[in-house]
């Protein structure tokens, strides 16, 4: 299940499979454990899937080739391996961050046991994901069965040849710094398992 | 002999372990006995504090009700319910009992394949859709039977009946091919079939494969729970019947590791005390009470004697001896009758057991002990022993006691129990009610790596009317009831594969549970 992949080794591995016309993983920094698995990757989809051990950032940047679209369908299976691995805290936040320009459009958030609050900054490319109770096996980023819910990536201006950095942070924010971000920026919404509510947010 | 040439206490007074060293977390346990929280004899009298903190009401994620008391940190949600509408549009059955996830399917989300017992004995059966040769005893009103249910991350996805018409589904235990072996916890005949009952059958996670068909020569016994050895093969079995239950394991004639592979028969084999005629394994000894296991801590050798007739019929035998705490004439299954003529051991009441991956089978005996007066062996709060078979000959092994006592607040009649994929050791108590600092409610234990028992999780389902009309669980016969339901039993508790999810049951109304949480802030 634990899938450790070194990062050059992973970012060689995907180079090489990946179809010409796709966009590219050119490098992946995953460290303490954590590691990033991207096996659905062409000129309109971003598949790659979290495993989170500990608390550390996990990044990936892409390439974009030529052909792609202005726009990726994004999802992703965050696995929650802290309640079983050295650090017990849970999953409480996670933030997804671009670079270069990209920017988010929102899909649904499927905490497995807990309950999410969604949030995204006014530039759109920040997503701040907060969970309560804290999660310990799994949170799906969009959907599994087609595009319905995915999140989207814009790339904006990033033009074929250029880069951008996505990247995952599962720091568990302080109460008082916990508590500052819901009252500060308050929540666009509680999205409930896909199941019960099936909602797709929107920025 | 090499690795098993220690005397009977020799484990924890030597100190060193030598061959038969017990890996932890069971080293740490026998490294502790004589800790302050036990008494002269090893027993334990006082609860240990939880690793995990704690207990209080906690609120189900899919019902919102608070129907366990969990540690901080922890969720859970409720699943597959007594009268729930199953994927093959019939209803789920009452009397939830043993499990185990017996598969992990799926692709980039895993989905566990649970199989799940239903402790029923007479009453309405079920059908294996699809499938007529699920069913065994058909023309008796036999209602016990399995489900099995697919959970994907919490939710079930499909859940269905996998084996019907059987009687008294207790426990049992993972295959070594991804099935479950389901355990009648009987053995009286089903007067309007003739059939008989008190098997074990194996059941195929795909219930469309499912072959109802008892495996005659695992014995035929009031059987409780199995663990297979994946190194050997071998079947390890308990039997649940006061004062006469024996410890068995079945030698498979066929290597295949494969469904249908144990129905080609095999060797049944009784437990017996190396150098011990006839073991009684009831109680621990005291100046006025006679057995032959004496402290927490000790272990005994064991060898195994073969039962050439499983499928015998329950006899009566006059239990005698001057070790023998309980003598008196008993009626018996027919594989310990022939089994105890052999000077096999016997135990007061097996209940679970379970492999914990690293050569050592966790035990349980609901009932050793004495009764709260003193007057009667085999009537106790319990314990929980450790097996391990040798590696270099198997046809030996260690059997040692790591944890009982007499308090019903420390321990209240072990039942069911698991081990954590990091080795933790969890059991479920069916004891009566216990008042705890807690409350009202049966628990779910864990023990410490110090071989100590903590309460982990208790019962907390009490029903209204009006709540379970909210959820649209009334109106079949299989709806569960309003009432108070803290009294019922936790059962079938086991792990997935990476340890996040803890599955249980409790058995009253008939609900199962995923529970997760922070599992690495305590030993589980």
């Amino acid at each position: 299940m634990r899938k450790l992949l070194s990062s050059l080794a992973l970012g060689a591995a995907v180079l090489a499979a990946a179809p010409a016309s796709a966009v590219t993983v050119i490098e992946t920094s995953a460290g303490n454990g954590n590691a990033a698995i991207p096996f659905g990757l062409t000129n309109s989809q971003i598949s790659v899937d979290f495993d989170i051990y500990q608390t550390s950032p996990i990044s990936l940047l892409f390439g974009v080739e030529q052909g792609d679209a202005d726009a990726y369908n994004f999802d992703s299976l965050v696995s929650v391996f802290t309640g079983v691995g050295p650090q017990a805290n849970g999953l409480r936040r996670l933030r997804l961050s671009l670079t270069d320009g990209a920017t988010f459009t929102l899909g649904t958030v499927t905490p497995s046991f807990s309950v999410a609050g969604v949030q995204m900054n006014a530039a759109g490319n920040q997503v701040d994901m907060m969970f309560d109770p804290a999660e310990n096996v799994a949170v799906e980023l969009g959907s599994f069965d087609g595009t319905n819910g995915d999140f989207i990536i814009n790339r904006g201006n990033i033009a074929p040849g250029g880069t951008f950095n996505l990247s995952v942070a599962s720091a568990v924010p302080e109460p008082a710094s916990w508590l500052m971000l819901i009252t500060g920026f308050g929540l666009l919404g509680s999205v409930m398992r896909r199941r019960k509510a099936k909602a797709l947010l929107l920025a | 002999m090499a690795d098993i040439d220690i005397g009977r206490r020799g484990l924890l007074k030597s100190g060193s372990l030598g061959a038969f060293a017990l890996a932890a977390p069971l080293g740490g346990l026998m490294a502790t006995q004589a800790s302050a929280a036990t008494g002269a004899n090893g027993e334990q009298t006082s609860l240990a504090p939880s690793p995990y903190g704690p207990v209080a009401p906690t609120t189900d994620l899919n019902t919102g009700l608070k129907l366990l008391q969990l540690p901080a940190g922890f969720s859970y949600r409720s699943i597959s319910w007594r009268g729930d509408l199953m994927s093959d549009g019939q209803r789920v059955a009452p009397a939830h009992d043993g499990m185990a996830v017996v598969q992990v399917t799926g692709g980039r989300v895993p989905e566990h394949v649970l199989i799940r017992n239903h402790e029923i004995g007479f009453g309405t059966p079920q059908l294996v859709v699809g499938n007529p040769n699920g069913s065994y005893d058909t023309t008796a009103a036999v209602g016990g039977g399995c489900s099995v249910l697919r959970v994907r991350n919490g939710v079930v996805t499909d859940h269905r009946q996998a084996i019907a018409s059987t009687a008294v589904n207790c426990a049992g235990g993972m295959s070594l091919w991804n099935s479950w072996l389901t355990c009648e916890e009987t053995n009286v005949a089903a007067s309007a079939s003739n059939l008989t009952h008190g098997y074990v059958f194996d059941v195929n996670s795909d219930p469309r494969r499912t072959v109802a068909q008892p495996i005659v020569e695992m014995g035929r016994f009031p059987h409780e729970a199995t663990a297979s050895d994946p190194v050997t093969g071998y079947v390890y079995l308990t039997q649940d019947q006061r004062a006469v239950s024996g410890f068995y394991r079945f030698k498979p004639t066929s290597q295949v590791r494969a469904y249908g592979e144990l129905l080609k028969g095999g060797t049944l084999q009784m437990a017996k005390v190396i150098g011990v005629d006839k073991a009684n394994l009831l109680a621990l000894r005291s100046e006025t009470q006679p057995s032959d296991i004496g402290t927490v801590g000790e272990s005994l050798p064991i060898e195994w004697v073969d039962i050439n007739t499983p499928d015998a019929s329950a006899t009566t035998i006059t239990e005698v001896g001057a070790n023998n705490p309980r003598t008196r004439e008993f009626n018996v299954a027919g594989p310990f009758a022939e089994g105890r003529a052999k000077g096999g051991l016997r135990m007061a009441r097996g209940e679970g057991i379970w492999y914990d991956g690293n050569g050592t089978f966790y035990k349980v005996d609901t009932a050793f002990g004495y009764n709260s007066s003193g007057t009667s062996a085999a009537n106790g709060r319990g314990c929980v022993w450790a097996y391990r078979p040798s590696r270099s000959n198997p046809d030996i092994g260690m059997l040692t006691l790591i944890y009982a006592t007499s308090d019903p607040v420390v321990g209240n009649n072990p039942d069911n129990i698991t081990v954590s994929p990091r080795g933790g050791v969890v059991y479920c108590e069916d004891g009566g009610t216990p008042v705890d600092q807690f409350g009202r409610g049966e628990r779910m234990m864990g023990l410490t790596p110090q071989g100590e028992v903590y309460i982990l999780v208790k019962n907390n389902i009490q029903l209204s009317s009006a709540q379970l009309s909210a959820m649209g669980r009334t109106g079949h016969p299989f709806s569960p009831n309003p009432g108070d339901y803290r009294s019922s039993e936790f059962a079938g508790a086991c792990f997935d594969p990476t340890g996040r999810t803890m599955y249980v049951n409790s058995q009253g109304p008939g609900i199962t549970f995923a529970i997760t949480g922070p599992w690495s802030r305590g030993n589980l």
